[in-house]
C-alpha cells in the first residue's frame, strides 16, 4: 500500500473521530457541561474546557481535510490524544472517582477501554506525521533531482 | 489525489451524520445499585447524566450506578 493511501486512511479515521466526538458534545451541550465539572481535576477551568475541546477537534479536523495543512493536523491530533491519554491515566491512577464525560457511542467504554483506545489513536496520528514527513522529504528529493538534472 | 480527498471527506460526513443518528438514541441502560426501578429491578433506560441528578447527585465517591454493557463505567455519589 502506498504510504499516502496510509496517510488518507489514518486522516479519515482521526477526522472520523474528532468530528462525530466534537459534535456529539455540541449536540449535548449541558449534558457534557456537567459532566466536565464533575470531573475531580478540571472543575475550575471546567466553564473554559466545555468549549476549548469542541471547537479544537473542529480545527483539527479541518486542518486534516484540507492536504495542505494535513500535516499540522496530525501533530495537533498526536497532541490532543496525548493530552486525553495523560488525562486518562491520571483519573485511572489518583482519581477517587470516576465521571462519565465520554460523548457518543464512546460513553459505552469503560475507562480502561478508553484509555487504549485514545492511546491507539495517538500511535496512528504519530505514524502519520512519520509517513507524512517521509512522504514530504520524497518528494523535495525528487524535486531536487529533477532541477539539478534540468 | 482526487479519490484520496474524498476519503477524508467521506469520513466526516459519516462522522456528522452519526452524531446526528445518535443523539435520537442515547438512553443507555444502567443499574442503579440504590434505587431499584419498579418493574424491571435495577436496571432502566437513562442517561449518564439523568442518573447522576436523579439518584447520585453532588460530587461523588460511593459508587451509585454503573452502566450495564460495561461494568467499568460508573456513576458515584458522595458518601
Amino acid at each position: 500500500m502506498k504510504k499516502n493511501t496510509i496517510v488518507e486512511i489514518i486522516s479519515a479515521l482521526l477526522v472520523f473521530l474528532f468530528l462525530y466526538a466534537a459534535l456529539s458534545k455540541l449536540l449535548e451541550f449541558d449534558r457534557f457541561k456537567y459532566q466536565l465539572s464533575q470531573s475531580p481535576f478540571i472543575t475550575r477551568i471546567s466553564p473554559m474546557v466545555v468549549w476549548v475541546i469542541p471547537i479544537s477537534e473542529i480545527f483539527i479536523s479541518v486542518a486534516l481535510l484540507v492536504r495542505r495543512t494535513r500535516l499540522a493536523g496530525l501533530h495537533a491530533a498526536f497532541f490532543l490524544m496525548l493530552l486525553f491519554t495523560g488525562y486518562i491515566f491520571i483519573m485511572l491512577r489518583y482519581s477517587p472517582y470516576l465521571p462519565c464525560s465520554c460523548g457518543g457511542v464512546l460513553a459505552g467504554l469503560s475507562w480502561k477501554q478508553h484509555f487504549v483506545f485514545n492511546g491507539v489513536f495517538a500511535g496512528l496520528s504519530l505514524a502519520g506525521i512519520a509517513l507524512q514527513n517521509s512522504n514530504r522529504d520524497h518528494i523535495k528529493n525528487a524535486f531536487a533531482g529533477k532541477k539539478l538534472n534540468t | 489525489m482526487k479519490r484520496s480527498i474524498s476519503v477524508v471527506s467521506i469520513a466526516a460526513l459519516f462522522a456528522v451524520l452519526s452524531a446526528f443518528a445518535g443523539k435520537v438514541d442515547r438512553q443507555i441502560q444502567w443499574w442503579n445499585v440504590d434505587h431499584p426501578y419498579q418493574g424491571t429491578p435495577g436496571i432502566y433506560q437513562l442517561s449518564a447524566t439523568q442518573v447522576k441528578m436523579f439518584y447520585c447527585p453532588g460530587a461523588n465517591n460511593v459508587e451509585c450506578a454503573y452502566l450495564v454493557n460495561s461494568m467499568g463505567t460508573t456513576i458515584k455519589k458522595p458518601q
